[in-house]
């Protein structure tokens, strides 16, 4: 049973390898377009990978397309944030639009610290210690004095990991919070409402992340994080993460 | 030897002249906002012809925007005045000194201190648009001249096209010159003192003839375009034109030859004056870009090298430039791509100014020498400029396109061209360009970060060990309670145990017949007395009905019968010789079961 799945990974493997050798060649070429469409192939199969959404952020941001780019790193870093090349083009990409991956005021090892587990790593973690920490307080409260003595210090680690992921998750939410998007059009214009009647208050560069808070029509309504601004702008000039 | 004479007299005069050579410098506020512009006025009096030498100010871009002069004869002596005009841009907030200002030949001034506060940050608060005063249609007739009466032989209007404008926005200063009568000389124009406001002059002069009040007038208008330097209230002064004309009723009023003769030859000196202006000038809206330059009109950018190729460590010339309507002269630099492979050196910038209608505008051009400090292509991202478009009410930003360059590898041993300072990089690993990594390659997802993420995922089964504590701690609770009652525990636990006791009974073997019928015994006893809280000891079958009886709700008769038959079968065999036999003993425990199973049905 146990070589079901080492098979189906060893057959997998050029079925993948073919597409991205050609992917990679474009890219090598110069190619870039050519290369973004066929690592967008590649991603839309193993969406999971987040080495190919950081190769389709490189063949992107190539291109001259910076916000798609920076939204392709953005999910690349979602899913991997310990990889250091992310970071770095992620960064790369922010800075281009005026932006840096660390908020500022903030150390960037500080941050790279803060978010060494992804959302959904600290998701995982956060349920397994409040499972662990449920059963073993409920072992300890059947069992007598000699089984609570036994599973005093389980429950009290358990208790504190709970604590502790759970705090870290909510905090990673409120810096990454969900609805996020990035501006994908060269200028983006905020107006003042959602249609072209309303006056334009701000204009957004392109690869600038936004936050999505409310929608109407085909027209988004966008908070800057950086600039603490909002306004509408169409969902057409906005990629959603 | 008069020659020489004459010669050392001017020598002296001129000594004289220099020795008395002053220089003042004044700055128009010594507290203004980042984002606002100081004017700068450093007067020169005396003769001589040096410029001043303005030093540069960390945080603070200085601007020439011209100079004006003025020269006097009084009782005989020149005495001349030129006053230069500088515009301070702030680009921090913070504590300045403007160090003292030199002139050659001169003392230097006294060190200026000024305070540059940070803008209140109110982002959501939008501050209404300046009102737009309505501006004269073109071709439109010269204004009326304000004041009732006959009208004059000559008088002079001033007039803004706006009263209210935001900062280092145009607002455009109309002075008319009329005239009925024919002028004896040129008029002399003084120009409007200025508070809060830089002007540019829009050059070409308007000219015509109208009717006011029934008289033909000639009028000659000057136009000027002001730029608020900061918010707050600024003033236009009186405009003076002093002209010369025939003395009133001179001309075809006498009847003298003579006298019409001698009165025209003399003219009447006029002084006439507009009245002052007031404009209100208005900060800029709220979100306010990074890279703003401070100007309010129209712009557009464009930035073009040299040449398309060059060699690693070769100087290419770099040409940005800026054009636009606006206040052209205080534009900043825009700001320079930060490209560890290329070297920038210092840029020097040239304005050229003209008139684009009724608006001031031109360009500026920003020169710099780049030096690619690696080979391959070189891309030079766009400069970009924002600035406010009132026509839009909103900001802009102006974008020139990336400029690109094929750099070929040059000498390696050659030395950076000296065009500039800067410093040499020290030996090691440098970074000579900023740029993405290269591709990674499928990695595939990670198998214990797809696990915790999974298991995260669960949703509903979250609450499972929430459930299963809820319960420990519901049985835990029981017990408590059991543990603090006895009489409660004895009655839930009653039935367990006589069930114990009847199968111990019927598990004997048929010698111990006695012991089994003993059994039969206590499960029975100890099962009434468990429920009914009384001494197995003691009890008795009255006791029993008695208690049972007594119940809120007391069992029927069958099973109080059946109670009675159970106890007195039980009292037969225990005084039986040998007790009952095994199948006596399976229907005895079967009939308590059954009984037990009623009591327990049954509410107490």
């Amino acid at each position: 049973m146990m070589i079901l799945p080492l098979l189906a990974a060893v057959l997998a493997l050029p079925l993948h390898a073919a597409p991205y050798d050609d992917a990679k060649a474009a890219y090598d070429a110069g190619d870039y377009d050519q290369a973004a469409s066929a690592f967008e192939s590649l991603v839309e199969a193993h969406p999971g990978d987040a080495a190919l959404r950081y190769d389709l952020g490189n063949a992107l941001l190539k291109a001259g397309k910076l916000g798609r780019a920076s939204a392709s790193y953005q999910r690349a870093f979602d899913l991997d944030p310990r990889d250091g090349d992310g970071r770095h083009n992620l960064d790369f990409a922010l800075k281009r639009a005026g932006e840096e991956l660390a908020p500022p005021g903030v150390p960037g090892p500080a941050f790279a610290a803060f978010t060494a587990l992804s959302a959904r790593e600290l998701a995982g973690l956060h349920w397994l210690a409040a499972w662990a920490a449920m059963i073993l307080a409920g072992f300890a409260l059947l069992g007598g004095p000699e089984r609570r003595a036994r599973l005093q210090d389980w429950l009290l680690a358990a208790a504190g990991a709970w604590l502790l992921f759970g705090l870290w998750w909510a905090g990673l939410r409120a810096v990454l919070p969900s609805g996020r998007g990035v501006i994908t059009a060269a200028r983006a214009e905020l107006r003042n409402g959602p249609g072209e009647k309303f006056t334009v208050g701000y204009t957004a560069p392109e690869g600038r992340r936004v936050r999505v808070l409310s929608e109407s029509g085909d027209w988004l309504e966008v908070g800057l994080l950086k600039e603490g601004v909002k306004g509408w702008t169409l969902a057409s000039s906005v990629e959603k993460l | 030897m008069r020659l020489a004479a004459l010669a050392i007299l001017l020598l002296h005069a001129s000594a004289a002249a220099a020795a008395e050579l002053t220089v003042s410098a004044t700055l128009n506020s010594a507290r203004a906002f980042v984002g606002d512009q100081l004017v700068l006025s450093v007067s020169i009096a005396g003769s001589g012809s040096a410029s001043p030498r303005v030093p540069p100010i960390p945080d603070v871009e200085i601007y020439e925007s011209g100079k004006s002069q003025s020269m006097s004869i009084v009782n005989g002596a020149v005495s001349s005045r030129v006053v230069y005009t500088y515009v301070l841009n702030p680009q921090k907030a913070g504590r300045y000194v403007l160090p003292p200002v030199e002139v050659a030949g001169a003392a230097p001034t006294a060190p200026i201190a000024f305070v540059i506060e940070a803008v209140p940050a109110d982002p959501l608060q939008a501050a209404p648009p300046p009102a737009q005063a309505p501006s004269a249609p073109a071709g439109a007739p010269p204004p009326q001249r304000p004041s009732a009466g006959p009208a004059p032989d000559a008088f002079v209007t001033a007039t803004l096209d706006k009263g209210k404008a935001f900062v280092n926005e145009q607002v455009t200063l109309t002075v008319r010159f009329f005239t009925a009568v024919p002028l004896l000389g040129a008029p002399q124009y003084d120009a409007p003192k200025l508070t809060g406001l830089l002007a540019e002059n829009l050059g070409a002069e308007g000219q015509g003839t109208t009717v006011i009040g029934g008289r033909s007038y000639n009028y000659s208008e000057l136009k000027s375009a002001l730029f608020p330097v900061q918010a707050g209230r600024a003033t236009v002064g009186p405009a003076v034109v002093t002209v010369q004309i025939p003395r009133r009723g001179a001309i075809g009023s006498g009847d003298d030859f003579f006298d019409r003769f001698f009165n025209a030859a003399a003219p009447e000196a006029r002084r006439l004056q507009t009245d002052p202006l007031a404009l209100q000038a208005e900060p800029l809206p709220p979100g306010v870009p990074e890279d703003f330059s401070g100007v309010v009109g129209a712009l557009t950018v464009e930035a073009s090298a040299d040449r398309t190729q060059a060699k690693t460590g070769e100087a290419v010339n770099l040409t940005v430039v800026v054009s636009g309507v606006g206040n052209i002269k205080s534009l900043p630099e825009p700001k320079r791509p930060d490209l560890p492979s290329v070297r920038f050196f210092d840029s020097e910038s040239s304005v050229k100014l003209e008139r684009i209608g009724e608006k001031v505008g031109g360009s500026k051009t920003f020169k710099t020498v780049i030096v690619a400090r690696v080979s391959g292509p070189l891309e030079i991202p766009p400069f970009s400029v924002s600035y406010y478009d009132p026509a839009k009410r909103a900001y802009a930003r102006a974008q020139s396109k990336p400029v690109r360059l094929s750099v070929l590898p040059g000498d390696p041993n050659a030395a950076l061209p000296l065009v500039g300072g800067g410093s040499t990089p020290a030996p090691g690993v440098t970074e000579v360009a900023a740029d993405i990594r290269y591709l990674k390659g499928p990695t595939g997802s990670s198998a214990l970060a797809d696990a915790l993420a999974g298991f995260g995922r669960r949703g509903p089964w979250h609450a499972a060990p929430g459930v299963f504590l809820l319960a420990a701690l519901a049985v835990v609770l029981r017990r408590r309670a059991l543990a603090a009652d006895p009489r409660a525990r004895r009655s839930r636990f009653a039935r367990e145990t006589a069930e114990g006791r009847l199968k111990q009974a019927e598990a004997q073997p048929e010698a111990e017949r006695a012991r089994a019928t003993a059994l039969l015994g206590e499960a029975f006893t100890g099962y009434f007395a468990d429920k009914l809280d009384l001494a197995a000891a003691s009890l008795t079958l009255k006791a029993i009905t008695q208690r049972l009886q007594a119940r809120k709700t007391p069992p029927p008769a069958a099973s109080l019968d059946g109670v009675r038959n159970v106890w007195n079968e039980l009292d037969q065999l225990r005084y039986a010789p040998g007790g009952a036999d095994r199948a006596e003993i399976r229907r005895i425990a079967a009939e308590i079961r059954e009984l037990m199973q009623a009591f327990d049905k049954e509410p107490r």
